[in-house]
């Protein structure tokens, strides 16, 4: 697997850094997404993960270290404005609040936004709208207007947006934080069919523990470092480092995990679905 | 005793317009004095305009809401009194901060409440301690703090006013793990302190069930449950046909049971579970005299 987004020991410090009490907002991080991956990073508030973010489709660029797109360089400084926009086309990012990403009045007019500023033909934009519509399952709103569609739907429209762009990877920065449990269900469900179907590479930033066990590779971050690093279940059944990291486990496994403290027991931990965990918490009290 | 009182509580947005939209249908509602009250419901419920009723910020249609043993809308034009009684911290409450220091914002409301310099002083300080603010903090401007940070000004900000109710919504909404611990757990302290009355709009049921006494769970208009926590997470079939769900670890004590483990039905948190489960075991060992 080639990797399409790599950072070679980045660091970055806010130039404005007084009340961040001198700190490195990113500090030595090197970090490998390979095409088609589905990978979460996890992390405290203030542990850096907006950061790296920022830094992958140039939004910042580093103090030292190096970071590659698709193979190039970007950290390059003195790189053209031509090459940052083809950088950005390729890395999109879809953030936190819905609210402050949809620049139109109509639906596919907001998708509509990049691709006529990328300079794509019509006829073209028309079809690329009417797709990245249908692929988040907002084909039916396209006239709508979006400041009356729930948290949940502005999220997938925004999501469209960066679609109709054709880009390789996605990165969601918290992009499921200010939504109810459906919203969230229904980001979340359009993040895997990307993935699975259209082949993008995501890139997840969540503080959720049961969005990051979908991913294939998860990263924990702390203080502006890589902390862990591993598929979901090698990360966490780690209970006792990611609490040190001021993260949780699901419940399911802060159960098992006192449980075979409390009884003795040895119920491997990972990640379950619910059935699993109970068969053996049975078999082990049975036993 | 209840402190709020909603009698047969009934409102709709857009009256007599293509997008009439019924937000409470006949609602009644106690809350308990000193108690901490879950309000859940997925979005469209009708928890948001049930809350924005406690402070006179809507007005019902019909009924009446009655706060600490008054109608609130008996006269209207003093409705801003009440909204001293019940204090309202909004989602995102980082976003109205606005003066120049952090000890600054938070003395905004017991200022223009006419308190003495003295009390000010006193209520900034009292309510910046339980929210985690240090002294140093007290004089930054709150536009170099950190997000979560931002949160526990605007929050000591409605805090030091004193009120005798506190509605909060999503407190901790977009926060890390141990910010959310942090902020939900000075809540609860304060209560514990102040006897204040709290209610708190969350969408986290493993929230609710650390930090409430009691659970509200509105669908449809109308609330659908309303009780203990024990009593309501006990509902989980009523819970689910209505698209909401139970604590995670509730849904593992439901699935041992389904195994046949003689476990009780109503546990909503990982620490009665791992008691529940360890006697259960114990016992069996003693049994067969292991």
């Amino acid at each position: 697997m080639s990797s399409i987004i790599k950072l070679e020991n980045v660091s970055y410090k806010y130039p404005d850094n007084d009340n961040l009490e001198n700190r490195f907002a990113l500090n030595d991080l090197s970090l490998d997404i390979n095409e088609g991956e589905f990978v979460a990073i996890l992390g405290h508030n203030g542990s850096g993960k907006s950061t790296a973010a920022k830094l992958m489709n140039m939004i910042l660029t580093p103090d030292s270290g190096k970071i590659y797109v698709a193979g190039k360089e970007i950290s390059d400084q003195k790189m053209k404005e031509s090459e940052v926009y083809e950088i950005r086309k390729n890395v999109g990012m879809v953030f936190q609040n819905p609210d402050n990403q949809i620049v139109a009045t109509v639906v596919e007019e907001d998708v509509a936004f990049g691709p006529e500023n990328l300079g794509v033909p019509p006829a073209e934009i028309r079809q690329r709208v009417d797709e990245a519509l249908d692929i988040v399952g907002m084909k039916s709103y396209a006239r709508h207007a979006p400041h009356r569609l729930s948290g949940g739907q502005k999220q997938r429209v925004a999501i469209a947006g960066i679609i109709a762009m054709k880009p390789k990877c996605i990165i969601f920065d918290e992009s499921t934080a200010m939504l109810d449990p459906l919203g969230r269900k229904e980001v979340m469900n359009t993040i895997l069919r990307l993935n699975k179907e259209e082949k993008i590479t995501i890139v997840l930033i969540t503080h959720y523990m049961n969005e990051a066990i979908l991913a294939d590779k998860v990263v924990v971050m702390k203080e502006g470092s890589k902390y862990m690093q591993g598929t979901p279940n090698e990360v966490f059944s780690k209970p006792e480092k990611l609490w040190r990291a001021g993260l949780e486990v699901p419940q399911s496994i802060e159960l098992i995990n006192a449980l075979n403290k409390e009884l003795n027991l040895e119920i491997p931990l990972g990640v379950y679905d619910l059935d699993t965990c109970a068969e053996l918490i049975k078999n082990a009290i049975e036993k | 005793m209840s402190i709020i009182e909603l009698k047969d509580v009934s409102f709709v947005y857009g009256k007599k317009t293509p997008y009439e939209i019924k937000a409470l249908d006949n609602v009644s509602l106690n809350i308990e004095e000193n108690l901490i009250t879950g309000l859940i419901g997925h979005t469209g419920s009708g928890k948001s305009t049930l809350v924005q009723m406690l402070n006179g910020i809507l007005k019902p249609n019909s009924g009446t809401v009655i706060v600490d043993g008054e109608d609130i809308w008996k006269k209207p034009k003093k409705i801003a009194s009440v909204r001293y009684k019940v204090g309202m911290v909004m989602q995102y409450p980082e976003y109205q901060l606005f003066a120049d220091t952090v000890k600054d914002d938070i003395a905004y409301g017991p200022k223009n409440m006419k308190l003495s310099a003295e009390e000010i002083e006193k209520r900034v300080f009292r309510s910046a301690e339980f929210c985690g603010i240090d002294k140093e903090t007290l004089e930054k401007s709150p536009f170099d703090l950190s997000g979560g940070q931002k949160r526990r000004v605007a929050l000591a900000g409605v805090m030091a006013m004193n009120p005798k109710i506190l509605v909060l919504d999503e407190p901790a909404a977009g926060l890390d793990p141990k910010g959310r611990r942090e902020i939900l757990g000075g809540i609860k302290k304060y209560r514990d302190e102040s006897g204040t009355t709290v209610i708190i709009v969350s969408h986290s049921m493993e929230d609710m069930a650390m930090y409430c006494d009691r659970v509200v769970v509105m669908s449809d208009s109308k609330i659908l449950s309303n009780g203990t926590c024990r009593e309501v997470f006990s509902q989980s079939q009523l819970l689910k046909e209505n698209g909401l769900d139970v604590p995670e670890i509730t849904n593992v004590v439901l699935k041992l049971r389904e195994k046949g483990i003689n476990i009780p039905n109503d546990i909503y948190t990982v620490e009665d579970a791992v008691k529940a489960i360890s006697s259960l075991s114990l016992e069996r060992r003693a049994k067969n005299g292991i």
